[in-house]
């Protein structure tokens, strides 16, 4: 039962990171260099934003930064 | 007929000759508990963690930790490798806990479990540049920049080379349960990640372990995978790996250097093989190893 867990974690790894840690920490990063968000987001919108986008295009490239995996 | 008999009889005694003055070596510099390889692997540790609450209680500034954290995560793997080999107490000495202990501490900072580094460490000896069985051979690239794109490509989600290639390797080897290992330390790794991105300490997480990890991970993998074997395309107990002089030295290359020595003879603890290789030169020249001094 665990392992079934554990294994459908990794199956969405890349969303659930950009889903679960991008946001917060884009939220902070924004806030230390106490830079705005484009278009009135706010900065956890915009963490949810970026990691949103960026985890679905790793959840289905396989990858975080080429084409292929 | 005869003439041919006799030299072949000469040189299989030449070669047992040689053998034998090699292993008489390599004996010389086994042995012992190599404290000095416990205290790094522990001490690395301890230090790792302590940062921890020295940046969240605003002690160490997050700026000043993260090459802190870095150098420990590219640190981290040499004493687990000790431990690997059994160098710190074989199985049923008394120093055997202390292996285990180091072996499995040292690894965290890099998420690496101890089984599996392990048990894929000792298949890379067994079949070193072996595109089938070395799990390893995928470390392979052109040169030190493409290596690094290497590194950064087989850590993707969507990859099965690399680190990620060892669930391939431990299966094939029939250690299915030791791939659990790596899914519980991977679960654990991103659920504190996330934890503390949510509690505020996102910016920690990331300079105190997952960019240390990222760049430690391509730093071990560098000198310990590719540059040794480079270019990997032979086999065979004295041609599968170099001497090779490294440009950075051979402290920042974390001794391997030396890693002929390390490949013909796995129980010579780290800090022994400048001096073993020293000794064992002769008989590797004699042997057409790779020994490149340039």
């Amino acid at each position: 039962m665990l392992l079934q867990i554990l294994k459908t974690g990794f199956r969405f790894g890349p969303l659930l990171f950009g889903l679960l840690f991008i946001p917060p920490a884009t939220a902070q990063i924004l806030g230390a260099l106490d830079w705005a968000p484009p278009l009135g987001l706010s900065p956890l919108a915009a963490g949810f934003a970026l990691g949103g986008l960026w985890g679905l295009y790793a959840q289905i490239r396989g990858s975080w930064v080429s084409w292929t995996p | 007929m005869a003439a041919l008999s006799e030299l072949k009889s000469i040189a299989a005694e030449g070669n047992k000759l040689l053998a034998q003055r090699e292993q008489n070596i390599a004996r010389a510099h086994m042995g012992g508990v190599p404290w000095f390889a416990v205290a790094w692997g522990l001490g690395n540790f301890a230090i790792w963690l302590s940062l921890w609450p020295l940046v969240i209680f605003s002690i160490v500034p997050v700026w000043a930790a993260f090459p802190i954290a870095t150098l420990n995560v590219i640190l981290c793997y040499l004493p687990s490798h000790e431990a690997q080999h059994d160098i710190i107490g074989r199985k049923g000495t008394k120093w055997r806990w202390l292996n285990e202990l180091v072996g499995h501490v040292s690894t965290i900072p890099l998420v690496l479990p101890y089984r599996a580094a392990k048990l894929t460490h000792l298949e890379h000896h067994k079949h070193t540049n072996d595109p089938e069985r070395d799990p390893d051979y995928s470390m392979r690239a052109n040169g030190p920049w493409h290596m690094i794109w290497v590194s950064l490509k087989n850590r993707q989600p969507g990859s099965n080379r690399g680190l990620r290639g060892y669930r391939d390797a431990l299966i094939k080897i029939g250690r299915p349960d030791v791939v659990v290992d790596g899914l519980i330390y991977q679960f654990v790794f991103y659920g504190i990640l996330c934890a503390l991105a949510w509690a505020g300490f996102g910016i920690e997480a990331l300079l105190l372990w997952w960019l240390p990890r990222h760049i430690g991970t391509a730093y071990i993998q560098f000198f310990l995978s590719w540059a040794p074997h480079h270019p990997a395309v032979e086999t065979g107990r004295y041609r599968n790996t170099r001497y090779w002089r490294s440009a950075v030295g051979n402290i920042a290359s974390m001794g391997m250097q030396y890693h002929i020595v390390h490949h013909l003879h796995p129980s010579i603890p780290l800090t022994r093989t400048p001096a073993a290789y020293r000794e064992l030169r002769p008989i590797l020249e004699a042997r057409g190893c790779r020994l490149e001094d340039h």
